[in-house]
């Protein structure tokens, strides 16, 4: 995979395998927190972290609704850009077009599923630093699409202003 | 007809808004140092240095107080926190 700008206004994700373009699809999915859960719980905390319940509520009530939409307009700029994810299947491999705009709805979305993901998952910090071996290859390859999507969260974030 | 708060209430309430609030972050091993950094550098308009001292202590230390004040901006802070997905609270300065 090569990380190049065209230009300006547009940087490619090159050369993808379809092991990349198929972590890439699952990007807006693994983002998903779910109603409740592990995942809901890190993505929508709480001020106070239970010191004032009631403060807590009015949060739950008044600002997780506006935190929802941020993280979904987020997702929602990915979920297009990966409309033109093209050349699956081609010898050189396929290529993914971002604009440059895009980039912090990137990096936001990215974010969200990493955190998401280990939240669900529940990954300690030992697993996540390879530190412990982990239990079965499913378990390995979630933590590798974790991995993955920091890779790209740190080369978006150098591509920011 | 309701009654009207006592002085006491009211200066109990005053007293409440004057309290300092401190925002802090706390660490999380799957944020970035990078991100953590440039969020501060956004939400508190931070000069790099400074985002990056902070970043260090939320990694080395588990937390880092990066802002105090009233309760109103310490709230508003914080959701701009949880907006960017960093681990943020709230609480009553000493």
């Amino acid at each position: 995979m090569h990380i190049t700008r065209l230009d300006r206004r547009t940087l490619a994700l090159a050369q993808l395998n379809p092991v990349c373009c198929e972590l890439l699809r699952k990007i807006v999915s693994s983002a998903d927190p779910g109603e409740d859960g592990p995942a809901h719980a890190r993505l929508f905390q709480t001020p106070t972290a239970g010191r004032e319940p009631e403060a807590d509520r009015d949060w739950r009530e008044y600002v997780e609704p506006d935190l929802r939409r941020l993280f979904q307009d987020a997702l929602e700029v990915v979920a297009e850009d990966l409309k033109t994810l093209s050349g699956e299947g081609r010898r050189g491999g396929a290529t993914l077009c971002i604009p440059v705009p895009n980039l912090e709805a990137w990096v936001h979305a990215l974010n969200q599923a990493r955190l998401a993901i280990v939240a669900r998952e529940g990954f300690s910090e030992k697993e996540m630093d390879g530190r412990v071996p982990l239990e079965g290859e499913a378990r390995a390859l979630t933590l590798f699409q974790v991995h993955f999507y920091g890779f790209l969260q740190e080369a978006f974030l150098r591509e920011l202003p | 007809m309701p009654q009207a708060p006592t002085i006491e209430q009211e200066t109990d309430t005053e007293e409440a808004l004057d309290t300092p609030w401190n925002v802090v972050v706390h660490n999380d091993p799957v944020n970035l140092m990078s991100y953590v950094t440039r969020v501060f550098m956004k939400v508190l308009g931070f000069p790099r240095e400074r985002a990056e001292r902070h970043m260090r202590e939320v990694h080395e230390k588990g937390r880092s107080i990066v802002w105090t004040g009233g309760r109103e901006r310490a709230e508003t802070y914080v959701q701009q926190f949880h907006g960017y997905l960093l681990l943020a609270t709230l609480e009553k300065s000493e």
